[in-house]
């Protein structure tokens, strides 16, 4: 518990420096920047698949016979904006970890273990799966759960469970492409966290 | 707690936190595996 919390400290004073925050910004824009780019070209055709879907079932009439009905026209861009926030989302956590992880770990390793001997292991492409395996379980989580959206106290707890899973899973597998990797023939067994490498 | 999440610069920061979170336990860790070996 006491590394643990001293990780979370260190975070925080790591997570303050200039150059983690531009980090911070930077995928979360550039995902905005893409799914705005698809929207703007795909709108009509989302939409209209969203309709289509909607149509198919009795909740647009029971929409548009409730108390709900001045809302009912704007349902479909409601919930595609619900949609993309999500996939907003998910986008930057890819981006951060496939691009932004080796610099964090390079900025971290640099500052605070400087004394850490510098040891190459793993490789980009064995990040990409990882993340590629970590946003298929959220996606697959996320369709799986939606039902339970609908009674309120998993409304809150669902999505928490599954942006702590994706945040713990995507940001931590990336691990192999660290720059201070661990030592392919040392002998001793690896540590907890690191032991989520696939490669030395 | 769960209501914090739909804060949105909570979101923004949430991916780099937990990132440099792991980053620091790893490296202490790593740390303590090598002085241990």
């Amino acid at each position: 518990m006491k590394n643990v919390i001293a990780a979370l400290t260190g975070a925080l004073r790591s997570l303050l420096h200039p150059k983690m925050l531009a980090v911070m910004m930077g995928p979360m824009l550039a995902a905005l920047l893409l799914w705005l780019v698809a929207a703007l070209m795909f709108w009509h055709g989302w939409t209209q698949g969203l309709a289509d879907l909607i149509q198919a079932t009795p909740a647009q009439q029971w929409i548009a016979q409730g108390f709900l009905a001045p809302a009912s026209h704007y349902l479909i861009t409601f919930v595609l904006i619900l949609l993309l926030l999500p996939a907003i989302y998910v986008t930057a956590l890819l981006i951060t970890s496939i691009f932004a992880m080796p610099m964090m770990v390079t900025h971290v390793a640099q500052r605070d273990y400087a004394q850490l001997e510098y040891k190459h292991g793993g490789s980009t492409m064995g990040s990409v799966l990882n993340s590629a395996g970590a946003t298929t379980a959220y996606v697959a989580g996320w369709i799986i759960t939606l039902p339970l959206w609908l009674f309120s106290p998993f409304a809150i707890i669902v999505p928490l469970l599954l942006l702590i899973s994706i945040n713990a899973c995507s940001v931590t597998m990336p691990w192999p492409s660290m720059p201070v990797g661990r030592n392919t023939h040392a002998s001793h067994p690896l540590p907890s966290v690191i032991s989520f490498c696939w490669a030395s | 707690v769960g209501v914090l999440q739909f804060v949105p610069l909570l979101n923004l920061l949430a991916p780099i936190y937990t990132g440099l979170a792991f980053i620091h336990l790893s490296l202490a860790e790593l740390k303590r595996a090598r002085a241990a070996a």
